[in-house]
């Protein structure tokens, strides 16, 4: 397929939406992007959706439904926050504990997953609980605020997000299509009986997977919190929301994905031609 | 042989019947005497909101120092979202022996009302007040004890004050954060009423045509929206409502909190949430809510200079009412009516007066209210219970 197809094919739906909101903009008597505040929340955003995307997609393609990974950012960002505040670092060594943590906790509920053999959908209600009530325990219900910390809240700056968006893309290029994880992922993508018969171990690479998206979860309750200084609790699933805004945009994201392959040619041959 | 056993068998039964209906009637008869306090009262706490400050504070105060000092168990409801958990919650607590419900909860207070009545469990409204009309219908039901604490026209002043502390710094322009007003929630939308009244009163113009309590009309006509515009000479800038904790929502915090047309931001609830984060050196920061650790060191860093909070010791006077109806002493007024009585705010205007608020606020071993001044309601008349409560002020409960 020639270049200008791909290009095409993989802009036109962000092209498109950018199109309408700036025909709305204009019907409403508004600029699109008028500062940099308005910047900065749009880049805010798109860093929050990239990462729920990435966590809830490694899981949801092999049939798992997590929802437990707002817990997960909800816990490590208050682990994280609760660390930082008390040892007085900075915004890396937060994003840091945030990441491990988040890591720590994406192992656990996928060792407790394999552990109970319970439908996935059942083992991550339960943990979104666990999670939410360990929060609400660790800071007896009252969440973190560092408000005051201007070092913390100054984080969230434009090359900073870019910068975290450009980090989890390259780890999940290299995860995911440059290590012997990765092939072994997709093979039991493409028929688990068959790649498991080849020697390739589920359980393993389950709880690897549950793992990887603690570890951008971790990451996204890093940049939620950064955002205002305040993290507040969530009980009875109030957590859940979160992975809902990932849905389109991983569907979207599906499709654009395939159009080099496949569904390009379809929109080209549907795109009037000069 | 079988005969002895029979005789003695029955000689036997009648003595357990003997002890059992002399047991009875010594309960019944001794009731007169008997200390009520001897008996552990069982009270349900129907709760909306589990996890704000202001929630929090009010559970400490009733788990950690209520509970230590009386002979009571308070047992929460979940965290209720409408009115149908709300009648879930108060089955749960009937089926565990509840003697009496106190309610956080504001779905439908109308059906908690009528459904506790119906099941002979008293109850009463912890915080707020019950609208005029409402009022009318259930004062003399006999299981209402009534409700304590700001009632509207309270949340309305709220506002007034705050913003009028402003105003006579000389601030005229202005941003705001008007909460649930959008859910039409009431005291949202009085506190927002009352700041932009206060403009009014300074600024010589009028919101929408309307100056006083008609405000409050003209947002419940807008949908809770109170829309940025100027009244004379005062300007509100940026307004945020809503309580969506989305990306979308946060950057309008921002924008509002860093427009340079904007000197002053004020909320009518949660303002250390929506504005401390993006507020630039300089800004002003008034907020109704309540006092925490939190709000004290935003205090101390100067990110906030206006504070009026509850007090999360305000509930105690609705604990006392209850408790003494559970010992069958209501406390109602000379027409036989249950109680309806408004408190209202500390305000803090320095790091210093929002530091001593918090430690007494705080203290489970020397709340605002302790068991001695408690004590002194039980069984109080509906005067003296009413002169208690509505001396609210920190300096008043500490003289």
């Amino acid at each position: 397929m020639k270049l200008e197809k791909k290009l095409a094919g993989t802009l036109a739906v962000p092209v498109l939406v950018l199109a309408v909101c700036i025909l709305l903009s204009v019907m409403k008597g508004v600029v699109l992007f008028d500062s940099v505040l308005s910047w900065t929340t749009f880049i805010r955003a798109m860093t929050n959706i990239v990462l729920v995307t990435f966590a809830l997609s490694i899981n949801l393609n092999s049939g798992r439904f997590d929802f437990s990974i707002g817990s997960v950012a909800l816990l490590s960002s208050i682990i994280s926050a609760m660390l930082t505040t008390r040892f007085g670092l900075g915004p890396v060594g937060m994003l840091l504990i945030s990441v491990i943590s988040g890591g720590v906790l994406g192992l656990i509920s996928g060792v407790i997953y394999v552990s109970v053999k319970l439908p996935p959908i059942i083992v991550s209600l339960a943990v979104a609980l666990f999670y939410e009530g360990m929060a609400f325990t660790l800071t007896d219900g009252h969440g973190v605020s560092f408000a005051n910390n201007a070092e913390l809240l100054g984080f969230g700056t434009i090359p900073n997000y870019l910068l975290i968006i450009a980090a989890a893309l390259a780890f999940m290029v290299i995860v995911f299509d440059h290590t012997r994880f990765g092939y072994e992922y997709k093979a039991l993508l493409s028929g688990q009986k068959v790649a498991v018969s080849t020697g390739i171990r589920e359980i393993p690479n389950a709880v690897l997977c549950y793992t990887i998206a603690g570890l951008l979860m971790g990451a996204q309750g890093f940049v939620s919190a950064t955002n205002n200084g305040a993290i507040t609790m969530a009980l009875n699933f109030g957590s859940i929301s979160p992975m809902f805004m990932a849905f389109l945009p991983m569907f979207i994201g599906g499709f654009i994905a395939g159009i080099p392959m496949k569904n390009s040619v379809i929109f080209w041959e549907h795109f009037p031609q000069p | 042989m079988m005969k002895t056993l029979k005789k003695l068998f029955l000689l036997q039964l009648s003595v357990l019947m003997a002890v059992c209906l002399t047991a009875c009637s010594g309960g019944k008869s001794g009731g007169s005497t008997e200390d009520p306090s001897a008996k552990t009262v069982k009270i349900g706490v129907l709760v909306s909101d589990t996890t704000s400050a202001e929630a929090l504070a009010f559970r400490t105060y009733y788990k950690d120092y209520i509970q230590s000092v009386y002979n009571v168990e308070f047992m929460y409801s979940d965290e209720l979202k409408d009115a149908a958990a709300e009648q879930s919650a108060i089955d749960n607590f009937i089926a565990n022996n509840c003697q009496a419900i106190i309610s956080f909860a504001s779905a439908d207070r109308p059906a908690q009302i009528e459904k506790c009545e119906a099941e002979g469990v008293y109850y009463a409204v912890a915080t707020g007040t019950l609208p005029a009309d409402q009022y009318e219908k259930y004062k003399s039901y006999e299981h209402y004890v009534g409700a304590i604490g700001p009632d509207l026209p309270t949340e309305y002043q709220a506002g007034y004050d705050m913003a009028k502390h402003y105003l006579d710094a000389g601030y005229t322009k202005f941003g705001l954060f008007t909460g649930a007003s959008v859910y039409f929630t009431e005291m949202h939308i009085y506190r927002a009423a009352g700041m932009l009244a206060a403009m009014c009163d300074a600024g010589g113009g009028s919101y929408a045509g309307k100056t006083g309590m008609d405000i409050v009309g003209q947002i419940m006509a807008d949908g809770g929206n109170v829309n940025p515009g100027k009244i004379g000479n005062i300007e509100i800038n940026g307004v945020v409502a809503g309580y969506d904790f989305d990306d979308a929502w946060f950057g309008k915090l921002a924008a509002v909190a860093n427009d340079p047309n904007v000197e002053v931001l004020m909320a009518v609830g949660s303002g250390q949430t929506a504005f401390a984060g993006f507020k630039p050196e300089g800004k002003k920061l008034g907020d109704i809510d309540c006092y925490t650790k939190e709000s004290v060191e935003l205090m101390e860093s100067g990110t906030l200079d206006y504070l009026a909070g509850k007090f999360s010791a305000s509930i105690g006077p609705a604990f006392a009412a209850t408790l003494s109806a559970v010992y069958g002493k209501p406390i109602r007024d000379k027409d036989g009516n249950a109680l309806a009585l408004a408190q209202g705010y500390w305000v803090a205007t320095s790091a210093e007066d929002a530091k001593k608020y918090y430690e007494v606020d705080s203290s489970t071993t020397n709340p605002a209210y302790t068991k001695d001044m408690l004590d002194t309601l039980i069984g109080a008349s509906y005067d003296d219970f009413a002169k208690f409560v509505s001396a609210y002020s920190f300096e008043e409960i500490k003289k």
